[in-house]
């Protein structure tokens, strides 16, 4: 978790990491616990071992931090799809990322329907990231298409996340999971 | 959503304390709280919403609608057990004579219901988190659902239409959630709004039938 959360132009100290960084980390372990609504400003400070005021000296509150945490998985989500060198690698990563932001996510899910802000910025990401999977789905499908059943398989994995989160699932290896979504759609699930 | 349907959480709605209407009057103005009800959460789910706000809709006092309902929550309560009703009679994906699923129509119908009930789905999504009654129903359909597809596949592996390298109960979580989570993005959220519902219908056939390897590799 500590190299996913060191941001490029974040301030670092001589092989610590900074307060900033400490708060977020502090933020994600939280929201992984409680949820969006269940963290307050005052376990997010105990959490890093600081306190509420020292929270405020680097965030305006509990938002704020939100936001940025988010911004983090959307830079790690795109920069590993951009590294990706095909869908099913891509499915892989988009799990594994999305496991190490597992907090912000049941955060994002938990505010999703009240923050319009909040659910274009989440709506954004998906386009790109759709994006950078239709890439890698050539052939006849047209890009439109190849978009629609990125986003499809992106919705899909956001869920099941999501329902690794709240604890409803069992995790699965990641490359296991994206193997058979990848099969489907590739192969479906019968014999031809 | 096949045949297999389990409904073992114990959920329903029952009147409080004196709270059954008892007269042809007493129902009318239940509906009239329970349509109000929906208009609003509708248009604001029911995290921020009001007993008071409810009435207002309603054109009653506040005091009427608690009458008939302890909290909002009661009245979520009432619609969601509607809904579960629903869904359990509805919501089926039947086998060809090939054992194999038959998923255009069961996708229009989710589609439908969903743009039928979309307040209920609203609010629903809305209150998995922090876990709670509501959330456990969820997972409960959720979990009916897979059970369905387990099933499915494998009716479909004994008779051999199955892919023999399926991983079938992670391809059954994963097949609820391509019926699940796209529905919420296009009708809760209003994502994707230029979509059409056969496109949508397309993928998910492809995805539960023969895939897309045709058009695409990689």
């Amino acid at each position: 978790m500590e190299t996913s959360l060191s941001p490029s132009g974040e301030p670092k100290g001589k092989g610590m990491r900074s307060t900033r960084q400490v708060l977020l980390a502090a933020g994600l372990a939280t929201f992984a616990r409680a949820g969006y609504e269940g963290a307050r400003v005052a376990d997010i400070s105990a959490e890093a071992g600081m306190t509420t005021g020292a929270l405020y000296g680097h965030f305006d509150g509990k938002e704020a931090l939100f936001t940025e945490l988010f911004q983090q998985y959307g830079d790690d989500i795109t920069r590993a799809l951009n590294d990706a060198d095909s869908l099913q690698a891509q499915l892989v990563q988009w799990i594994d990322v999305s496991r190490t932001y597992s907090g912000a996510l049941r955060a994002s899910a938990g505010i999703l329907q009240r923050r319009p802000e909040h659910a274009a910025a989440r709506h954004r990401l998906r386009e790109t990231c759709a994006g950078l999977m239709a890439w890698h789905m050539r052939g006849p499908l047209t890009q439109r298409d190849a978009r629609l059943v990125a986003r499809m398989l992106i919705d899909v994995l956001d869920q099941y996340t999501f329902m690794e989160s709240m604890g409803w699932k069992e995790q699965r290896r990641s490359v296991d999971v994206a193997a058979a979504l990848h099969g489907m759609v590739l192969k479906g699930v019968y014999v031809p | 959503m096949t045949d297999a349907q389990s409904s073992s959480t114990d959920f329903s709605w029952t009147p409080s304390e004196g709270r059954a209407p008892a007269s042809r009057r007493g129902h009318r103005t239940r509906d009239r709280i329970l349509e109000a009800a929906v208009s609003v959460f509708e248009e604001r789910g029911l995290v921020e919403v009001t007993m008071q706000e409810i009435g207002q809709r309603a054109g009653l006092s506040s005091g009427t609608v608690y009458k008939y309902f302890r909290d909002k929550a009661d009245i979520f309560r009432f619609l969601l057990t509607q809904l579960r009703q629903t869904i359990s009679e509805e919501t089926t994906i039947p086998l060809d004579d090939d054992d194999k699923l038959i998923v255009r129509p069961a996708v229009s119908r989710f589609l439908e219901l969903y743009r039928d009930n979309v307040a209920l789905y609203r609010v629903w999504w809305e209150s998995l988190d922090p876990q709670n009654e509501f959330s456990d129903v969820w997972v409960e359909v959720h979990e009916g659902y897979r059970k369905g597809f387990i099933a499915a596949l494998k009716r479909g592996g004994r008779t051999g239409v199955t892919r023999p390298d399926l991983d079938v109960e992670l391809v059954a979580e994963l097949a609820v959630l391509l019926f699940e989570r796209p529905t919420y993005s296009r009708i809760v959220l209003g994502w994707d709004a230029e979509i059409e519902d056969h496109q949508v219908s397309a993928v998910t056939t492809a995805l539960l039938g023969s895939g897309l390897g045709a058009t695409v590799t990689g």
